[in-house]
């Protein structure tokens, strides 16, 4: 038998199966160079095992601004998909464009998909876009629950009953604007089509799992007062829709 | 293709753009860490990275869907980190010398205590940049990432023999590095 050494990699893995594992283990009987090297390949593999993973910098901050700016672009416009095409528009118009186009998702469509409750609410009532566009993304350490986003919306259905939403105080640093956009961008993959007027925009987590959670007024038409608040729970990596809870104001 | 990756390329494919960004969150950690343990720089390695998701976001409509997302995004980080890698051998003699000479000061342990877990993991990471790149790539992909020899086959476009002998003969060169930092790790039998 010459030198296996296709076969070396999976026998120090331990995945060699039955005659394969026997007839190298033969060769390495009578050959004392395949026997050194299988010890030097286990130490490097367990070597690299040690390795931690590193904290990745924040790439997609840095990509969306890239694809804004058009920094990077190399590409013809054709090959790209239609949106790319706005890609030498400056980064803090791509914000502006994403304030406008996903944000305006939010009361379109979404109210058959609703719980009991929140009635044929199908617009924004409350926050104009110059609210939306204050909307700052607050960093929490909270592990919400199903209760604990009840307890959230019902304090803030008696906190708008009372006062005004752009009233409402916040509390804890704040993300970066990037890290807003994504958030936002995030509960509207979650909540495609969802109603309502985000009020406040949270990274914390949910059973565990880092989220964000949408705070939003919603009202029975243009201009009429907010009737309801709706927490949405988005998962941060996957923008999966998590949970939700309506309550009455 | 999983559903997050299915259901966020989709939506970036439909023109929108914080779709493309969750999809960038999503695969950023895996991807940088590729980098940064082929190119063992954090700065080249946070470019190439970026550069390896602009690149894909380009592509965005040339992804038949035939591989998995991942292994598509795999393949770009590594083509970019060979293009980072011709881009450094280019450069000047007297500017690598002086990156390098900031970068052997920035990551010297503290102390050279040799049962130290930091230092010891510094150690793994400059005996792997002493490798040569082939052998160095696929341990990335193998050992670190622990993709399936299959896939870092299609990964690099190479037969999955390839891939295993190159594996082998890696391992056997990083601990060889590891043993004799200052000496040249087996490279003569290098196989394209």
């Amino acid at each position: 038998m010459t030198h296996p050494e296709e076969l070396l990699a999976d026998y120090v893995d331990g995945s060699l199966s039955g005659s394969l594992r026997t007839s190298v283990d033969a060769h390495l009987q009578a050959c004392p160079r395949c026997r050194a090297e299988v010890e030097l390949a286990d130490a490097g593999r367990l070597a690299l095992a040690r390795l931690p993973d590193p904290m990745s910098p924040d790439l997609a901050g840095r990509v969306i601004a890239a694809i804004g700016t058009g920094s990077r672009d190399s590409a013809p416009a054709s090959a790209a998909p239609p949106w790319y095409r706005f890609g030498a528009i400056a980064a803090a118009a791509v914000i502006a464009l994403l304030i406008a186009v996903v944000l305006p998702k939010v009361g379109t469509n979404g109210a058959s998909d609703r719980a009991a409750g929140s009635g044929d609410v199908t617009r924004p009532t409350v926050a104009g876009t110059e609210t939306l566009a204050a909307l700052s993304l607050e960093l929490q350490e909270i592990d919400y629950d199903e209760a604990a986003i009840q307890t959230l919306a019902g304090g803030y259905a008696r906190s708008a009953a009372a006062s005004a939403p752009g009233e409402i105080a916040t509390s804890g640093p704040l993300g970066t604007p990037a890290q807003t956009e994504r958030a936002q961008g995030c509960v509207a993959t979650a909540f495609p089509g969802f109603p309502g007027s985000p009020i406040r925009l949270l990274s914390a987590r949910f059973r565990g799992t880092p989220a964000y959670l949408a705070v939003v007024l919603e009202g029975p038409g243009p201009g009429q007062p907010a009737d309801t608040v709706t927490v949405w729970v988005a998962d941060r990596a996957t923008c999966d829709a998590l949970s939700f809870t309506t309550t009455r104001i | 293709m999983s559903r997050p990756d299915d259901l966020l390329l989709r939506r970036a494919r439909g023109g929108d753009p914080t779709a493309f960004g969750a999809l960038v969150e999503l695969h950023q950690t895996r991807i940088y860490a590729v980098c940064l343990r082929i190119l063992a720089d954090p700065e080249d390695a946070r470019d190439a990275a970026q550069d390896a998701f602009m690149t894909a976001f380009r592509k965005l409509e040339q992804f038949r869907g035939d591989a998995a997302f991942g292994t598509w995004l795999h393949r770009i980080a590594v083509n970019a980190c060979y293009d980072s890698l011709r881009r450094a051998k280019r450069q000047p003699m007297l500017h690598r010398a002086d990156h390098n000479d900031e970068r052997a000061l920035d990551d010297a342990p503290p102390t050279p205590d040799p049962a130290d877990e930091i230092a010891g993991t510094i150690d793994v990471a400059r005996a792997l940049a002493l490798i040569p790149e082939d052998f160095r790539v696929v341990l990335v992909l193998a050992d670190i990432e622990d993709l399936p020899y299959e896939e870092i086959a299609r990964v690099l476009d190479v037969p999955v023999g390839t891939v295993k002998s190159r594996v082998h003969r890696g391992r056997v060169a990083l601990a060889r590095a590891l043993a004799e930092p200052e000496g040249v790790p087996e490279a003569s039998e290098e196989e394209r």
